[in-house]
């Protein structure tokens, strides 16, 4: 009985929690798709698709600087953090244990404190402007992370298997690529995404670093049309920007969802 | 092992979706061109543009705020002229809202890289003359005659330390906007009316009326300076400051300055609604959508009507404009005006002769009369009034050049915006409730003195 | 012959997590290093070098402004943390009972997450501008709709919903995990000496997710301590500067004011607070 009332709590809660969550990206999209915030007088004839054009005239470039530069972060970040997870999880090695809570700290470390050594470190390099230096800030934040899901899962592959390699005349990095790579493809995957994601996000330090419009990023771009506190609110605009900018997200969600939810939440879950 | 097929293909479909994504984006950034409106008539500059020996290649970039198509238009009509005689030019306009252009041009020239030709707001300048980013001027004006024909004011606002550093490209009157069916008895005409009106239209449930409040003008300095004293006026700041030492010293807190704040805590009690900088745009549609039945705000309220359809014909059947109503007793004035000046950085990619003669094209009288007589901006030079006189249809253009008679400038002075702030911040203590009408803006004069170095 | 590869892969490791570190050490050391010197010097936006010593921070500690500043920061970390952990380990504790559709339910409970601040923004403005959608599902049921983000108390509030609505489902995760490996036995037995629901909450889960809860609140602190994304977005400090924490004030001092140096000390302050706040919770937390 008791058991029974927990059960519905459990479910009320939920759906709670699930009306909060879903709530404002209703209210996105209605706006998105009418240009109006009240919700209690919506009108079918309100509906139009003009908000979506003048965001696309006027940012549709900067979605593809996104793009170039989320990839190119995902494309660093990718090898280099597996490389670290595993000499993490399969070497025992002098220092390790100071490294890992080094890495620990360093995910503690916001990188947006430092935000003005940073806009002085790329201008001497003559990379401020250019998306060079969002890739290289996109594929160093989500490290820590990254090493930490890697390491995990690799944790879960079996050493015999690379052993076996290893007998049959591989070295440990040949066996690294060609045996525990593939098996842990959905921490690849994961750790693409999450590198992916945070690098499609970054919206203070694009704005920032890039001044030049024709490097904006999709988010900074949008900033433009109106967008940040001081600039005023078309809402419309602003929501069809904020649903165009969710778009990778979503995407992404939809073909990967039970691995990322694997990947992120694993613990001691066997494969 | 089936896991490794099935891991395989997963991450085949992550790049399969990362290629797709990148060829929706190249289709997006492809079909995206900048929307570009355009003026109806031709314009012939009359004076001859001295051409260079060789036509420049390249981009030129130069950048506005984008709140109001007028000065994309304006940059763009000139532009098509300095094309001329340099075919081989491309332009890249960038534009920006108001608010978030500020650090823009902050960030852009600290990185070295800024717009060949930036639109730079006139209480910005003091701040980007003392960083050095801006190359002075002298030179070209001395063989310039049409600098004669600026308004003084104009003119010396642009001169520190004996040089000239911009040239003042527009400028525009602080106006009330307003919807003749919920003032059919026309807009009052002082303060106190203002005050009742407001309570009146609370009483009756119909929208309210609205000013802006910011940048020290809205409605501290509008209701501030029709009371004080007239020669304070002359004063450097406009009655803000007086000279003390070689240095500015705030004198705000007076009797008038306390007078001001009780007056705008009236207003608040009233029913006037207040926007703050964010809300500036969107005041706009809220304006037009008859959710606030009066809007101050300044002269391009006729761009925005444009802008949504509103035909000139049309607008003194809805419409009217007026100026801020001083309180019972005090002076009309001219408003305080704002503007936009054009600059070389001396950063600039482009040769710095080019970007001069671009300049000249741009404050040609004939662009300005043309651009500002459809698009609602001031024009800074005298004998460009007439041409826009002449050719604009706006039926209230003769009120906003009547409102000119008397025109003073903010002060120029590089800790503006703090200094702005420190006032603004007073103003919203008083609208907030959070402190009392002298004590708001005696606070806000001790933190003036300290930004000035007191 | 063997020998030469003993030595060679004793040093192994050090390749493979040299890069990570290179990138760390560029990006995120370097800064950070060269931040506490800039912190020393007058530093203006055409970056102009004038070496002031302690000056910046002596001007730091007179400034009232400044202390303002950890008004909204203390509603704006307090109510983060408290929010976030305590929303994100209920839910954990939720998905980690038999329910239908837990899988589908995680994924969308992470979802706000992986949205930019910007478009988080966005639509907390959406929701609470004055003519905006919450006012408008207040006027229709009859009630006065409420100035949200104008008003001096409450718009710190919202900026902290905006961000515990972010991020409660980080919490979230990080707790599963740790409740997945609870063995069920544990609970078995407890149930079979008649523990109820709650004491079954107290004695067995309470005590083994201590550290993930320790964890958890650590980095809560830390990451919302230094965080203004989305300040920035919906309020922009704030009516009056009651929304500015810290770090927002020190981006404005840099980029609207053009005092890095000035700035720069804020941000080693802001760090050095970091430090303190992470030792206490060790010390707290981890006994």
């Amino acid at each position: 009985m008791k058991e029974r009332a927990a059960d519905i709590v459990t479910y009320v809660l939920l759906f709670i929690w699930t009306a909060f969550t879903v709530f404002p990206f209703i209210q996105l999209t209605l706006t998105a798709f009418t240009g109006r915030t009240f919700i209690t007088s919506l009108r079918p004839e309100y509906f139009t698709l003009s908000n979506f054009d003048e965001v696309i005239r006027f940012a549709g470039y900067s979605y593809v600087n996104s793009l170039i530069t989320a990839l190119g972060a995902m494309i660093i970040n990718v090898p280099i953090s597996s490389l670290a997870a595993y000499a993490f999880s399969r070497f025992n090695f002098y220092g390790k244990k100071l490294l890992q809570n080094f890495l620990f700290v360093v995910f503690a470390t916001p990188l947006v404190t430092a935000f003005i050594p940073l806009f002085i470190l790329f201008r001497s390099l003559r990379l401020i402007n250019t998306l060079m230096c969002l890739i290289l800030i996109g594929a160093t934040t989500p490290i820590p992370l990254n090493v930490w899901f890697a390491q995990r899962y690799f944790d879960t592959i079996p050493r015999e298997l690379e052993e076996a390699a290893m007998i049959d005349g591989c070295s440990a990095f040949r066996s690294f690529i060609k045996i525990t790579l593939p098996l842990a493809t959905p921490a690849l995957v994961t750790m693409s995404l999450i590198s992916f994601l945070i690098t499609w996000n970054e919206f203070l330090l694009a704005v920032i670093l890039i001044s030049s419009p024709r490097n904006f990023t999709f988010t900074a771009a949008l900033t433009g049309l109106g967008a940040t506190y001081y600039g005023g609110f078309r809402y419309g605009i602003l929501a069809a920007g904020s649903l165009l900018g969710l778009i990778p997200l979503i995407i992404f969600f939809a073909l990967f969802r039970k691995m990322l939810v694997r990947g992120l939440t694993q613990g001691a879950i066997k494969g | 092992m089936e896991g490794k097929k099935e891991g395989r293909r997963d991450y085949l479909k992550t790049v399969g979706a990362a290629i797709a994504g990148a060829i929706i984006g190249g289709a997006l950034g492809w079909v995206a061109k900048p929307a570009a409106p355009g003026v109806t008539e031709t314009v012939t500059v009359t004076k001859t543009v001295t051409a260079k020996p060789t036509p420049v290649k390249g981009t030129f970039v130069m950048s506005y705020p984008n709140g109001y198509a007028g000065h994309y238009i304006h940059l763009k009509e000139a532009f098509d002229i300095l094309r001329i005689t340099n075919p081989e030019l491309r332009p890249e306009y960038v534009g920006k809202t108001w608010g978030e252009y500020y650090e823009w041009l902050l960030t852009v020239f600290a990185a070295g890289e800024p717009p060949d030709m930036p639109m730079i707001d006139c209480i910005w300048i003091p701040k980007f003359v003392e960083l050095g980013y801006l190359e002075p001027l002298d030179e070209y004006i001395a063989e310039w005659p049409d600098w004669e024909n600026w308004i003084p004011t104009f003119k010396e606002g642009m001169i520190w330390d004996g040089h000239v550093y911009g040239i003042w490209l527009n400028t525009d009157a602080r106006v009330w906007w307003y919807w003749k069916e919920f003032f059919p008895e026309g807009f009052p005409s002082t303060l106190e009316d203002i005050i009742d009106k407001a309570k009146r239209l609370k009483a009756e449930g119909k929208p309210q009326i609205a000013t802006w409040v910011g940048a020290a003008i809205y409605p501290f300095m509008c209701i501030y300076c029709s009371i004080c004293p007239e020669d304070r006026l002359k004063s450097p700041g406009w009655g803000l400051f007086e000279i003390k030492d070689g240095k500015l010293y705030p004198i705000f807190d007076d009797e008038y300055g306390v007078r001001s704040m009780e007056y705008i805590l009236e207003m608040k009690k009233a029913g006037i609604e207040f926007i703050d900088i964010p809300g500036f745009s969107a005041s706009y549609d809220k304006f037009f959508e008859k959710k606030i039945s009066a809007l101050f705000a300044g002269t391009w309220m006729s761009g925005q009507a444009l802008a949504r359809g509103y035909k000139y014909e049309d607008w003194e059947k809805y419409f009217g404009a007026a100026p801020w109503p001083p309180p019972r007793g005090g002076r009309v004035h001219a408003g305080i005006p704002g503007g936009w000046v054009a600059v070389i950085p001396k950063n600039a990619k482009m040769p710095k002769d080019l970007i001069w003669e671009y300049i000249r094209i741009l404050v040609d009288e004939s662009v300005v009369g043309k651009v500002f007589a459809e698009l609602g901006y001031l024009p800074t030079r005298r004998d460009a009034f007439d041409i826009v006189v002449e050719k604009s249809k706006d039926p209230f253009m003769d009120d906003y050049l009547s409102y000119f008679k008397n025109v003073y400038i903010r002060p120029e002075i590089t800790e503006w915006e703090r200094v702005s702030k420190a006032i603004d911040d007073a103003q919203w203590s008083v609208i907030l409730e959070r402190k009392k009408p002298d004590e708001a803006i005696k606070d806000a004069a001790k933190e003036v003195a300290e930004i000035l170095g007191w | 012959m063997v020998k030469l590869k003993l030595n060679l892969s004793r040093y192994f490791p050090y390749f493979y997590i040299f890069p990570v570190y290179a990138f760390i050490g560029i990006i995120i050391i370097y800064p950070i290093v060269f931040l506490i010197a800039l912190s020393f010097f007058d530093v203006s936006l055409n970056l102009r070098y004038t070496f002031v010593g302690l000056s910046n921070f002596e001007r730091l500690f007179r400034d009232r402004k400044f202390i303002n500043t950890f008004k909204p920061a203390a509603i704006f970390v307090g109510g983060s943390v408290a929010g976030q952990n305590g929303f994100g380990f209920l839910l954990s504790l939720l998905l980690n009972r038999k329910v239908k559709g837990k899988e589908f339910l995680r994924a969308l409970f992470l979802i706000p997450w992986l949205i930019s601040d910007l478009i988080l923004g966005y639509m907390f403005l959406i929701l609470f501008d004055f003519h905006g959608a919450i006012n408008d599902l207040l006027k229709y049921f009859g009630f006065q709709p409420v100035n949200w983000l104008m008003s001096t108390d409450l718009a710190i509030w919202i900026v902290t919903l905006a961000n515990v609505w972010k991020s409660s489902c980080i919490v979230m995760a990080m707790h599963s995990s740790g409740l997945q490996s609870i063995p069920e036995e544990l609970y078995d037995a407890a149930y079979v000496d008649g523990a109820s629901l709650w004491q079954r909450f107290r004695f067995v889960t309470l005590p083994l997710m201590k550290p993930f809860i320790a964890l958890s609140l650590i980095i809560t602190t830390v990451a919302t301590f230094n965080y203004f994304g989305v300040i920035y977005v919906i309020t922009y400090g704030g009516p009056l500067d009651s929304t500015t924490v810290p770090t927002f004030y020190m981006y404005r001092w840099a980029f609207e004011w053009g005092q890095l140096g000035y700035a720069s000390a804020i941000g080693v302050s802001v760090m050095i607070i970091n430090v303190i706040l992470t030792a206490v919770y060790i010390k707290i937390l981890l006994r």
